[in-house]
């Protein structure tokens, strides 16, 4: 089974437990979105970017502050919620919230999904 | 288009657009004799403009004289009849140097539009076609590898800048050029 595949199994997954999740993109660092599902209208390369983007940041920050590993980005606007996570080296994943729903422990299960698909991408290296 | 370019893709564009030629580069450095006599008064007349504005004047206050023979030593070499390889990176050189004595961009533009404005002005004053040239064909020449050369150090400018963002946030270079190219609403 391919990674792309087994990426896009794990995110149905995910999704059905947490039904609050409305797209999914996983990206590289350099912000180019290579799997995501996402809703009508938004566009993956925006997506991609903004999130690489944010992680970056995010890391400056960490290393400039204490040095500690970021874990994610957790974004709130009144109509939706967004996570950025580092998935491995190079890679990032990004979950789109509905505002409802339980996101707290939405983060919490996608920080070990970016942690495994942190391993299963850098395997690739 | 030049054939000293190959190896550069954005002066292999610059040039087929500009029209900078080899023929430019012969009709250059026939006009050194002429034209290298008339440098040091213009440089002068330069920086007498950029003494009297009081932008520019903070920038050469105190260095006046060193800053010219920089100038003219500049001026010359674009009539030297090189033009490939080292000619190119010493303007790039030129424009880290300004990037680092932290000359605004402004001020680059404004000085080659002086130059230019001058060169045109002298090539007009002077008995080209006794020496087999042509005033138009010779102010295109001159025009053209000014192009060249504010291109050179303008990109010092922007390499400048996206180093400064990649270090204040982290991004790589491709992600930076990434959000650049983003389709804009």
């Amino acid at each position: 089974m391919n990674k792309a595949h087994l990426v896009t199994t794990r995110m149905q997954q995910i999704v059905a437990d947490y039904p609050h999740i409305a797209g999914w993109s996983l990206v590289s660092r350099d912000g180019v979105s290579t799997l995501s599902q996402l809703e009508d209208g938004l566009d993956d390369q925006l997506v991609g970017a903004v999130a690489a983007a944010m992680l970056s940041i995010g890391d400056k920050w960490s290393e400039r502050r204490d040095d500690s590993a970021m874990e994610y980005i957790f974004m709130g606007h009144s109509k939706h919620r967004t996570v950025f996570l580092p998935a491995g080296q190079d890679g990032a994943l990004v979950l789109l919230l509905r505002p409802e729903g339980n996101w707290s422990q939405t983060v919490a299960a996608a920080c070990s999904l970016a942690d495994e698909f942190g391993q299963m991408l850098d395997q690739r290296q | 288009m030049s054939n000293l370019y190959i190896s550069r893709v954005d002066l292999q564009a610059l040039t087929s657009i500009n029209g900078l030629s080899d023929e430019d580069f012969r009709h250059l450095a026939h006009l050194g004799p002429m034209v290298k006599p008339h440098i040091p008064s213009m440089t002068d007349a330069f920086y007498d403009r950029l003494q009297a504005e009081p932008q520019t004047a903070p920038h050469v206050a105190g260095r006046v004289e060193q800053l010219k023979t920089t100038h003219i030593a500049w001026l010359t070499s674009l009539f030297d009849g090189q033009y490939g390889e080292d000619f190119v990176v010493r303007q790039e050189r030129i424009g880290k140097a300004h990037v680092v004595a932290k000359i605004p961009p402004l001020f680059v533009a404004a000085s080659m539009s002086f130059l230019r404005a001058a060169f045109t002005e002298l090539l007009d004053k002077l008995a080209l076609e006794q020496a087999g040239e042509s005033v138009g064909r010779c102010s295109g020449a001159v025009l053209r590898l000014l192009d060249l050369c504010q291109y050179l150090i303008d990109r010092a400018y922007e390499e400048d800048r996206l180093d400064r963002l990649v270090d204040a946030t982290g991004m790589s270079r491709k992600l930076l050029e990434n959000l650049i190219s983003l389709n804009q609403r």
